[in-house]
């Protein structure tokens, strides 16, 4: 149970750290920004909110295979496909995780009032100090409620992860596969232990999460 | 800074859906008003020249350098142009402190660049008490004076000012004009301040650019606003208010306070509070709350009546402005009816009657 525990969050943790970067680009590309493209953009980075997660692993099946571009590339550095390995059950974490915290980065960046950042241009702030002194200190309690969101959203991946990394016990099972093994092979008490913890993880996370928006919509922004 | 040629020197075109500016401007050293109603374009102006809005062709220099050229594909980034934009709303940053909102330009200018110290802008605009609040309790005259400041903490070269006084109360309008004044005095910073009110703009600037739907229609110094047939027809007059400012002092065995303007003194209404003898103020009179008569009158419950010669009379579309002298201009309005009656011109010797009540004391 600790191995599945341990697991679960090492890939919920790296899915998570994989995406937030390109969650904090996106999110204020869209929330601060009108770029060109931009509905075709959203479609994009929702897409797999709407899909099945089995046909998103599927395609990332596709995309990280041995006979891929990526997977050669993988082939070639580390002599073998990350297929059925923990980093292909964070990335497949990440690809499903990625709308939800990329959404709620949106909505918190596009609360800032774009006259702020204005003014700190014309105070002499080239746009990336910007960002970092105006936009991100105004947004920030929406921006980690939105990652924590993507988190738990991590934690509960089956679908996707299930295709691209299997369910190898001790190196991709993770609770929500390891729940569905157990049930499968009739070990009720022992999937109970699992979804108890599952439940323990999950209330942490939101509880976190709603703390966080609660907070920053009373503190508002004038 | 006028050794080094006019301010900005712009030309510039710009389309926005049905509304095109299509502007040829000049701003030299001094306060440059741009005047015009609203939708004349004149966000839209002040935008283009702070580079927040990429004009669709022309240029635009700053001091001789070019900071926006279509034709050399130059355009300088907004926070490397040296242009402080300070707007209506005040847009002060709600995480930071008062102190650290004006530091905040201050500390991203290299030490040799500094001109003058942080404490030297917060004491000209008198806001040195406020340094450590947090900036969502202060008053909108507060919080525009520190809007000042933390721009004038940048060092700009140059400072745009759109509607700095619109969202203000009668009394906090009076002491920002007061300070942007002082800031042109103490710091010789041109200014390009952008109003509609034709009260703020004579009080103000030295000199005027009348913007009607994207383009200058008239350009030189304030009096133009009352005599250039184009410039007039944007103007609108039905609101006058003579903005003046003098020096208050108490007289007489009431003890009431007075204003020194020019040549005349002006009893102010009673029970203003009072912060020293002699107190540098402004004061706001309505041109259609001042009656005036060709022969001193007698036997009046009205406080203030003053000498005063006609300088000019200014026919808008309504009525009539007289321009009176008083060692400053101030302004009489009147209506065509009674000028056929009185038929005053200029040198004609009037009287005029204030009503101390009438006088309103910007000062907070």
């Amino acid at each position: 149970m600790l191995e599945v525990t341990y697991i679960t969050l090492k890939v919920a943790l790296a899915a998570t750290v994989i995406n937030f970067p390109f969650a904090l680009y996106i999110g204020w590309i869209l929330g601060r920004r009108n770029p060109r493209g931009r509905l075709i953009l959203e479609v994009l980075i929702s897409l797999p909110l709407a899909l099945p997660p089995v046909v998103t692993g599927y395609a990332l099946l596709l995309a990280l295979g041995s006979r891929s571009p990526i997977g050669s590339f993988t082939q070639f550095v580390f002599g073998s496909d990350i297929i059925f390995t923990w980093v292909a059950a964070s990335l497949a974490a990440a690809v499903v995780s990625f709308p939800l915290m990329v959404r709620s980065i949106i909505v918190a960046m596009s609360a800032v009032d774009p006259r702020l950042e204005r003014s700190a241009r014309s105070l002499g702030a080239g746009p990336v100090k910007t960002f970092f002194s105006i936009t991100l200190p105004l947004s920030y309690q929406g921006v980690i409620a939105g990652t924590l969101l993507g988190f738990v959203r991590a934690l509960s991946e089956f679908g996707a992860t299930i295709i691209v990394a299997g369910n190898i016990p001790g190196v991709t099972q993770t609770l929500p596969l390891a729940i569905f093994a157990k049930v499968q092979t009739g070990r009720t008490s022992e999937a109970f232990e699992l979804v108890a913890v599952s439940v323990i993880l999950a209330v942490i996370s939101l509880a976190i999460h709603n703390w966080l928006l609660s907070r920053s919509s009373n503190r508002g922004v004038i | 800074m006028s050794s080094l040629g006019e301010a900005i020197r712009l030309e510039v075109k710009k389309n926005q859906g049905n509304f095109t500016l299509d502007c040829e401007l000049d701003i030299s050293d001094g306060i440059t008003a741009i005047f015009g109603p609203s939708g004349s374009g004149k966000t839209t102006l002040l935008d283009c020249i702070a580079g927040f809005l990429t004009p669709d062709e022309g240029s635009i220099s700053k001091f001789e350098r070019t900071i926006f050229s279509s034709d050399q594909s130059i355009d300088i980034p907004p926070d490397k142009r040296g242009i402080g934009y300070v707007v209506q709303n005040s847009a002060l940053f709600p995480h930071l402190t008062v102190k650290e909102n004006i530091n905040y330009g201050f500390s991203l200018t290299p030490k040799r660049n500094r001109k003058y110290s942080l404490e030297k802008v917060m004491e000209i605009l008198d806001i040195s008490y406020l340094s450590e609040r947090e900036t969502g309790n202060l008053s909108g005259g507060e919080r525009q004076r520190v809007a000042l400041a933390r721009s004038l903490a940048a060092f700009p070269d140059i400072l745009l000012l759109d509607e700095p006084l619109a969202s203000l109360d009668a009394p906090f309008r009076g002491v920002i004009l007061q300070k942007l004044r002082e800031i042109f005095s103490e710091l010789h910073i041109p200014m390009l301040y952008v109003s509609h009110s034709i009260s703020e703009v004579m009080a103000l600037a030295h000199r005027v650019a009348v913007l009607s739907n994207g383009k200058v229609i008239a350009t030189g110094n304030v009096g133009i606003l009352l005599r250039d047939s184009n410039a007039k027809q944007v103007a609108d007059f039905a609101s006058f208010e003579n903005l003046l400012q003098g020096t208050t002092g108490s007289v007489g065995s009431y003890g009431q306070k007075f204003i020194s303007i020019g040549n005349i003194r002006l009893i102010l209404p009673d029970g203003r509070s009072d912060k020293g003898e002699t107190d540098e103020i402004l004061v706001s009179i309505r041109a259609s709350d001042i009656i005036l008569t060709k022969v001193r009158p007698v036997g009046l419950s009205a406080r203030n009546v003053v000498a005063a010669r006609v300088k000019e009379i200014h026919p808008t579309d309504t009525s009539l402005l007289v321009e009176c002298d008083i060692g400053d201009s101030i302004y009489v309005e009147i209506t065509n009816h009674a000028q056929d009656e009185l038929n005053i011109g200029p040198g004609t010797e009037v009287f005029l009657i204030i009503k101390a009540s009438s006088i309103v004391v910007l000062d907070n």
